[in-house]
C-alpha cells in the first residue's frame, strides 16, 4: 500500500515535470523564430540567381551589387544565429533581412522581366514593321530605287529572325534595329534620288516639254512618243491626245538622268528616232539620237570640272525596244516594252519621229 | 537516502532526459542543405540558363521542394521530426544541379561544334557563291540580277563576319544564327545562278 501511494506521488511529480517541460518548450518555441527559415532563404537565393544571370543582368549591375550586399548581410545573420546555443537562437532579425532581400530581388526581377518583355514586344513590333515595309517594297518591281542598304536590311532581318528562333531576343532586337537603320538609310537614299521628281522648276520644264510635244502632234497631225519615267509609261501621242499607253522598264538607275556610259540611267530630253531595227537581241528596236549636242556639251563640262572621271565616255545606243518584263528595271538606259506592245508601237513608229523622255508630266 | 527520494531522483533524471531529447532529436541536415545550395548556386550561371535552362529549372524546383520539406519538419514537434524525405530531395536536387552543369557544358559544346562546322564550310560556300557569280550568264538582261546577287553576297559576307565575332566572344548560339543567315544567302545566290545557267541552256 505504502509503495502504491508513493508510486502515485512519483508518477504525479514526473508528469508534472514533463508537462512543465513541454509547456516551457512550447513557450520557448513561440517566444521567437527558432527554426532556420530554409524556404525563405532558398527562395531568396533562387530569385537572386535569376537576377544575376541573363542578358538583363548587365543592365542592372548597380542593383545586383546592392542585392549581393543584402544577401551577404542576411547570410551573416543566419550563420551568427546558427552559432548560438539552441535555447538562445532567434531568427527573427534574419527573417526580416531575408524578407527585405527577397523584396529587393523581386523588384529587380520584375524590372528585368519588364525589360525582357519590352525587348520581346519591341522585337515583335520591329520585325512586323520591317516585314510589312519590305513586303510592300518587295523587289523586283519597276520603279524601285535599288541600293545596298536594302539588301543589308533584308539580310539583317533574316539574322534577327534566326536569332529570335534561337532564343537570343536581345541580339535579335539589335539585329532588327540595325535592319531598321539600314532600311531608313535606304529610304533616305530613295528620297534623295526621287527628290528631283518633286522639284518644281524641273517639273515645269518636263511639263513644258510634254505639252510642246502634244501640241506638235496636233499641229503636224503626226504621232510622237512621250516617255514618263516616274510613271514608267510610254505614251503614243497623236492629234494632240494620248492614243496608247504602254508599261515600260527603264535603266537600272532609271531615277537619274543619263550622264555617261555604264551609269544605267535613262536619258531625259527631246530626241528622235534615227533608225528602226526589225530584229535585235531584244526584239524590235527604235534607235534614238542620244547623245544630242546639248548632252555632249553637258558631258564635256562635267568631265572638265572633274565631276565625272576624265576617262568617262558619254555612251550611246539608247533605244526603245522589246524584251520587257512584268517587273524590274533592268536595261542600261533603254526603254523596254513587252514584245507584243513593242510590235504595235514599232508599226506606228517612223524615222524622224519625235521622242521626248521626261521625269514626269500631267500627260497621261 | 529513502526509496522515495531515489525514485524522485530517477523521475527528475528521466524528465530531464526527455526534455533534452526535445532539443537533441533529429535536426535539419544542414551540411546537405549547404552543399545542395552551393551546387544550385554554381548552376545558376549564364551558360546554364542559355544551354540547359530546363535542367536548371528542374534542379531549382526540386530544391524548393526539399527546403519546403525541411521547413515542414522543422515546424513539427521535436520527437516526430523526420528529415529522410528532405534528405532524399536534397540529394536529388544536388544531382540535378550537377546534371544542369553537365548538360550546359555538353549543349554548349554541341552548339559550338555545330557553329564551328557551319562556319568552317561557310568560307567555301561563300567562295562557291562568288565563283558562281563570276561564271553567271552576263548580258544587258542579267545585269540587274547580278547587281542584286552581288549585294546579297556582300551582306552574306557581313553576316559571316558577325558569326566569326560571335565565336570569338563565346556567343555560339548567336554565331550559329548568323552563320545560318550567311549560308542561306550564299546558297540562294548559287541556286539563282544555276537556274539562270539552266534556263540559258534550255534556250539554246
Amino acid at each position: 500500500m505504502e509503495y502504491g501511494k508513493r508510486g502515485v506521488v512519483v508518477l504525479f511529480w514526473a508528469l508534472l515535470i514533463l508537462i512543465a517541460g513541454v509547456g516551457t518548450y512550447g513557450l520557448w518555441v513561440n517566444m521567437a523564430l527558432r527554426d532556420r527559415p530554409w524556404q525563405l532563404e532558398f527562395r531568396t537565393d533562387a530569385l537572386a540567381g535569376k537576377c544575376r544571370t541573363g542578358p538583363a543582368a548587365l543592365a542592372f549591375r548597380p542593383e545586383i551589387a546592392s542585392l549581393n550586399a543584402h544577401i551577404d548581410g542576411a547570410k551573416k545573420c543566419l550563420s551568427e544565429v546558427d552559432g548560438m546555443w539552441p535555447a538562445r537562437r532567434d531568427y527573427t532579425s534574419c527573417v526580416q533581412r531575408l524578407l527585405e532581400t527577397s523584396l529587393l530581388a523581386q523588384r529587380i526581377r520584375w524590372n528585368q522581366e519588364i525589360r525582357a518583355s519590352g525587348v520581346k514586344v519591341r522585337l515583335a513590333a520591329a520585325l512586323q514593321v520591317l516585314e510589312s515595309e519590305m513586303k510592300a517594297d518587295a523587289g523586283p518591281q519597276t520603279g524601285t530605287v535599288r541600293n545596298y542598304s536594302q539588301f543589308q536590311a533584308r539580310t539583317l532581318l533574316e539574322s534577327a529572325r534566326n536569332l529570335a528562333a534561337m532564343g537570343q531576343a536581345e541580339s535579335a532586337l539589335v539585329a532588327a534595329m540595325k535592319a531598321q537603320a539600314s532600311w531608313a538609310q535606304s529610304e533616305i537614299f530613295v528620297a534623295a534620288e526621287l527628290a528631283r521628281f518633286y522639284d518644281e522648276p524641273l517639273r515645269a520644264r518636263w511639263e513644258k516639254l510634254a505639252q510642246d510635244l502634244l501640241t506638235w502632234t496636233a499641229r503636224n497631225r503626226r504621232s510622237a512618243i512621250l516617255v514618263d519615267k516616274l510613271e514608267h509609261r510610254c505614251l503614243l501621242l497623236s492629234n494632240g491626245r494620248v492614243e496608247q499607253s504602254y508599261a515600260v522598264n527603264l535603266g537600272r538607275n532609271w531615277f537619274r538622268n543619263k550622264v555617261q556610259e555604264q551609269d544605267a540611267s535613262t536619258p531625259e530630253g527631246e530626241y528622235e528616232i534615227t533608225r528602226k531595227f526589225a530584229s535585235t537581241a531584244f526584239g524590235q528596236a527604235l534607235l534614238l539620237n542620244y547623245p544630242t549636242a546639248a548632252e555632249r556639251q553637258r558631258f564635256n563640262a562635267l568631265r572638265k570640272s572633274g565631276q565625272i572621271p576624265a576617262r568617262a565616255r558619254i555612251g550611246g545606243g539608247i533605244e526603245i525596244h522589246g524584251g520587257g518584263r512584268p517587273s524590274s528595271d533592268w536595261t542600261d538606259g533603254c526603254v523596254s516594252l513587252d514584245n507584243r506592245e513593242m510590235a504595235e508601237l514599232y508599226s506606228k513608229a517612223y524615222v524622224g519621229m519625235p521622242v521626248t523622255i521626261v521625269g514626269t508630266s500631267s500627260v497621261k | 537516502m529513502s526509496k522515495f527520494s531515489m525514485r524522485l531522483g530517477w523521475a527528475v533524471i528521466f524528465s530531464l532526459a526527455a526534455s533534452l531529447l526535445f532539443f537533441a532529436c533529429a535536426s535539419a541536415p544542414k551540411e546537405e542543405i549547404s552543399a545542395t545550395q552551393s551546387a544550385i548556386q554554381a548552376a545558376q550561371a549564364d551558360d546554364v540558363r542559355t544551354y540547359a535552362a530546363d535542367s536548371l529549372k528542374d534542379a531549382e524546383d526540386t530544391m524548393a521542394k526539399a527546403t519546403a520539406e525541411v521547413q515542414a519538419q522543422d515546424a513539427k514537434f521535436a520527437l516526430s521530426r523526420d528529415y529522410k524525405a528532405a534528405s532524399e530531395l536534397l540529394k536529388q536536387a544536388k544531382g540535378k544541379a550537377d546534371k544542369a552543369l553537365t548538360d550546359a557544358t555538353a549543349n554548349k559544346a554541341k552548339v559550338k561544334a555545330e557553329a564551328e562546322a557551319l562556319i568552317g564550310t561557310l568560307a567555301q560556300t561563300l567562295a562557291d557563291a562568288k565563283k558562281a557569280l563570276a561564271t553567271a550568264p552576263r548580258g544587258k538582261d542579267t545585269k540587274a540580277e547580278l547587281e542584286a546577287m552581288q549585294n546579297d553576297l556582300k551582306s552574306a559576307e557581313e553576316a559571316a563576319t558577325a558569326a566569326g565575332t560571335g565565336m570569338s566572344q563565346d556567343k555560339f548560339a548567336e554565331a550559329l544564327a548568323q552563320a545560318n543567315t550567311a549560308k542561306t544567302k550564299a546558297m540562294g545566290i548559287i541556286e539563282q545562278v544555276t537556274a539562270a545557267k539552266e534556263k540559258l541552256r534550255g534556250r539554246k
